[in-house]
């Protein structure tokens, strides 16, 4: 164990509130949820905890400004401190990680950290995708017309066109991850669906599919963490967080050398992976937890995490290599797709979730795995900006 | 406790200035490519940018020739930002000639998406206003060399 991980926090407890369309809202009432069961499920109280960290996407959607201090007043926790986190899609896990900065730093013993978004029932869906379209460049792309699943469609295509992957590849993410949701009473689209049910879906961006898109949700997702020594005696396993890094590439898909890549994950990835000790990680792990926003973003994902060589995980995945029964299953919690996606929340969620599948105490077919060491992975843009997490389990 | 969402609709006027952009988007509406060139590593960019994003050099303006070729393309229907309706668009990369990074805009409408990658598309200009000048980023199909 390096010296970093020695004093890698531990997982105490989380909650989630479910993922889906909670139209009229309020944000508020999710993360008082969230957040109630997350210290439930460490056995705090709020006055236990030291600092919070708030993680929220863009204010367009919660008609919330400063949303920090209302969170604090929510849960019971004026008078901490409180820091709010964004990176789009990755605002979760960026929250996570300034969570797990402010306790390696020694700042803090215990940080609750939550993180929520209002995405789907708060907006109407076109004002919404106008919002979304402003995650990248605005000035050239964003106001030109770039919309999230026109630029993953454009990246997709390369990737495609380089490496001979097929939209039944593609539609194999879908089928899995739907299923995987499946038992999750977090989820928001758990369903059983084929790959002919894929494909016959309406186009919505060439060659994205309506079943290739992962939807925009309503949710939240609380996580307490403390500091090695301060964590209350337990009788059940617990997980750490081992790793956790961060990277980021042009804003500008069209800068990039190569638009088929996620860059961004790599570099965080490796920082993640070096911070845990880990140097194969293509054997490392017991199960991901990967940002699925489009189904050839999950391939994507897994090559630039190192879990599947360049070009190969259209085909690994049709193999069933990634199914909940395969070698490394992943997105077990269904994934953005299956589960849903709330930029500030999804992150968290993914840490919630993997802590329950290292602790024995997950749902559906996760809780027939032995997980012993995991990754969870968000990004914002199209990968422009990235955070990777190694999650391990610790007995009690 | 729960009652009836209240119809909120807010409506947001912004004053929105490109500032060091805007000859881009000058040239940009009269189908001209105006990109910059790094002097520390050479690289140009279309889109371009102010200072180099790989080592932050101040860049210098390049006008380019105006054509280049389709990296990738995706056909869907969406809603142009500002615009009243949704319509069919071709999005696009191009990679233009000169460049060394790629352009995201859109084919003139009707040009079917498929099989594009590799062809030779030309900036179009556009004589009426558009609501941001990002939209003039529009590409005619131009006949091979």
């Amino acid at each position: 164990m390096s010296a970093d991980t020695a004093r890698a926090p531990v997982v105490l407890g989380g909650g989630v509130h479910p993922f889906g369309r909670h139209a009229g809202g309020p944000w508020r009432d999710w993360v008082r949820q969230a957040g109630e069961a997350a210290l439930l499920d460490a056995g705090l109280a709020p006055a236990d905890i030291d600092a919070v960290v708030v993680a929220s996407e863009t204010d367009f959607l919660s008609l919330q400004v400063n949303p920090g201090p209302v969170v604090l007043a929510e849960l019971g926790l004026v008078g901490k401190p409180v820091v709010r986190v964004e990176g789009g899609g990755a605002s979760g896990g960026l929250a996570l990680r300034e969570a797990v900065m402010q306790i390696m730093a020694g700042l803090y013993r215990r940080v609750l950290v939550v993180g929520f978004d209002a995405a789907a029932g708060h907006l109407g869906a076109a004002d919404v995708q106008l919002v979304y379209g402003l995650s990248f460049d605005a000035e050239t792309d964003g106001m030109a017309g770039a919309t999230a699943v026109a630029l993953y469609a454009l990246s997709i295509a390369e990737y495609m066109a380089r490496h001979g992957a097929t939209a039944e590849q593609l539609a194999h993410v879908s089928v899995k991850n739907h299923a995987n949701a499946i038992g999750n009473p977090w989820a928001h689209k758990p369903m059983s669906i084929t790959v002919g049910d894929v494909l016959a879906s309406p186009m919505i961006a060439t060659p994205y599919r309506k079943f290739d898109c992962s939807m925009a949700s309503d949710g939240a997702a609380a996580i307490v963490l403390a500091a090695p020594g301060e964590a209350p005696a337990a009788d059940r396993p617990r997980s750490r967080i081992t790793g956790s890094g961060a990277g980021s590439d042009y804003p500008r898909l069209g800068d990039r050398r190569d638009r088929s890549a996620f860059r961004a994950k790599a570099r965080a990835a490796h920082a993640a992976y070096a911070m845990a000790g880990i140097d194969a990680p293509s054997s490392a792990f017991d199960a991901a937890e990967v940002y699925d926003a489009f189904t050839g973003a999950e391939l994507q994902s897994l090559e630039a995490l190192g879990l599947a060589a360049e070009g190969t995980a259209g085909p690994a995945m049709a193999e069933g290599r990634f199914d909940a029964a395969g070698e490394l299953p992943v997105n077990l919690s269904g994934g953005l797709i299956g589960q849903g996606g709330v930029p500030g929340a999804t992150g968290i969620a993914q840490a919630v979730f993997m802590d329950r599948l290292l602790g024995d105490r997950a749902h559906g077919d996760g809780a027939r795995r032995a997980v012993r060491r995991g990754v969870i992975d968000v990004h914002g843009g199209v990968c422009t900006n990235a955070v990777v997490h190694v999650m391990e389990r610790a007995e009690p | 406790m729960t009652g009836a969402p209240a119809e909120l609709e807010l409506r947001l006027r912004y004053a929105h200035g490109t500032g060091a952009l805007q000859p881009y988007f000058d040239a940009l509406r009269g189908g001209r490519a105006l990109a910059s060139r790094c002097p520390a590593c050479d690289r140009v960019w279309f889109p371009p940018h102010i200072h180099c994003p790989d080592d932050g050099t101040a860049c210098g303006w390049l006008e380019l020739e105006g054509h280049g070729r389709v990296v990738s393309a995706t056909e869907t229907h969406a809603r142009l930002p500002l615009a009243e309706a949704a319509a069919a668009h071709v999005f696009v990369l191009v990679a233009m000639q000169g460049a060394d990074n790629a352009a995201f805009g859109r084919l003139k409408p009707g040009v079917p998406g498929r099989n594009l990658a590799g062809r030779r598309v030309g900036l179009v200009g556009v004589a009426d206003a558009v609501p941001h000048p990002a939209q003039a980023a529009l590409f005619e199909l131009l006949e091979e060399d």
